[in-house]
């Protein structure tokens, strides 16, 4: 369990562009360095659910970051808090000190306009051919009931 | 043959009698789930933030077990994730987003208004978060950090907003009359009786 005020390092990692997956770690998070607020509780892995596998309940946690440097733009103090799953999160003795983000802006683009007009970011759509992408989401009922339907 | 549009109501007896014959959900269970659907409305989450308000105990609870909150009121949480309540203070301001698609905690404020789902909502809240408050009207102190909470997993948030000035004897069933989605969301300030008038949509749009 990681404690509150630890800071955490999310994994710059892109499963998304090895195959079909289902990620609740956005994009922008990825490699950026935030703080563990609180542990929120166990939830079975969403990435697993998606799939109809097994699923491991994992440790969930709200974790702020500061809110300029994701974007190099905003107002200093601003922050963003999400909710991210244990797997997702380096702490320092994993190397958080010495590996600066890889990603770069125009990756994070790129991958954002693959996943085609209206259609929301890449999390639920890569690896799914075009007008078959997946909504129902386990643990995001909202998107299961079909009021997706963006022009 | 299309058999939702010509037989809709047989089709539909047809798939509850079988939910039941197979024991996936009696009749009374989806009863129940219509019931909860219908009566979830922003008037739910209104009437919990009024009560917070005026109620120093249950404002404690809110903030600490949203579920346990809602269903000490009665509101229908069965089935539903985790509900979560974040404090606005002068210091402090909470928006809610969902990048990922669109969690919304439903059973307290229903159905989420259309833009909550836009892709540009979703991107620009975590992107320009004042830009994105200023075209409902808002604008915050600067000294009065912004806190965009992006729901992606398994909690629904909810905020409880800043109490307005000039309703210090009020009830919690007048508070509750102010109390609009978008304050819940965080787009906007419970306004203050005076100006309420002028901006009394359960839904503002963005101004152009």
């Amino acid at each position: 369990m990681i404690t509150p005020g630890t800071t955490v390092r999310v994994r710059d990692d892109w499963p998304e562009t090895r195959g079909k997956v289902h990620i609740r770690t956005p994009h922008y998070l990825r490699g950026r360095t935030g703080r563990v607020v609180r542990h929120l509780g166990n939830f079975p892995n969403p990435e697993e659910l998606a799939f109809a596998r097994p699923a491991r309940t994992l440790p969930l946690y709200h974790v702020l970051f500061d809110q300029p440097p994701l974007w190099e733009e905003g107002s200093p103090g601003d922050e963003v808090l999400v909710e991210i799953y244990e797997p997702w999160l380096m702490l320092e003795q994993d190397g958080i000190a010495d590996a600066p983000p890889s990603r770069s802006r125009s990756l994070s683009d790129r991958v954002i306009q693959t996943s085609g007009a209206g259609v929301p970011a890449n999390e639920f759509a890569v690896g799914v051919p075009s007008g078959q992408v997946r909504w129902g989401a386990p643990g995001c009922p909202d998107s299961a009931s079909g009021h997706h339907a963006l022009p | 043959m299309n058999l939702l549009a010509l037989e809709p109501e047989r089709l539909l007896g047809a798939v509850r009698a079988l939910l039941a014959a197979k024991g996936i959900a009696s009749p009374a269970e989806i009863a129940e789930r219509i019931a909860a659907t219908d009566a979830a409305s922003p008037a739910q989450g209104a009437r919990m933030v009024a009560i917070a308000w005026t109620d120093p105990e249950f404002r404690a609870l809110m903030l600490a077990d949203g579920t346990r909150a809602a269903e000490s009121l009665a509101i229908p949480m069965r089935g539903a994730p985790p509900l979560g309540v974040l404090e606005n203070t002068p210091d402090l301001h909470h928006l809610v987003v969902c990048t990922l698609c669109s969690c919304y905690p439903r059973a307290v404020l229903g159905y989420p208004p259309f833009w909550y789902k836009s892709a540009a909502y979703r991107a620009r809240a975590v992107r320009d978060p004042r830009g994105l408050i200023a075209e409902w009207g808002t604008t915050l102190p600067p000294a009065t950090k912004i806190r965009v909470v992006d729901s992606t997993a398994d909690y629904r948030w909810m905020v409880l907003p800043l109490r307005p000035a000039g309703t210090e004897n009020w009830p919690a069933d007048r508070l509750a009359t102010l109390v609009r989605e978008t304050d819940m969301i965080g787009v906007t300030l419970v306004a203050t009786p005076g100006d309420h008038a002028l901006n009394s949509f359960a839904s503002p749009r963005p101004q152009a």
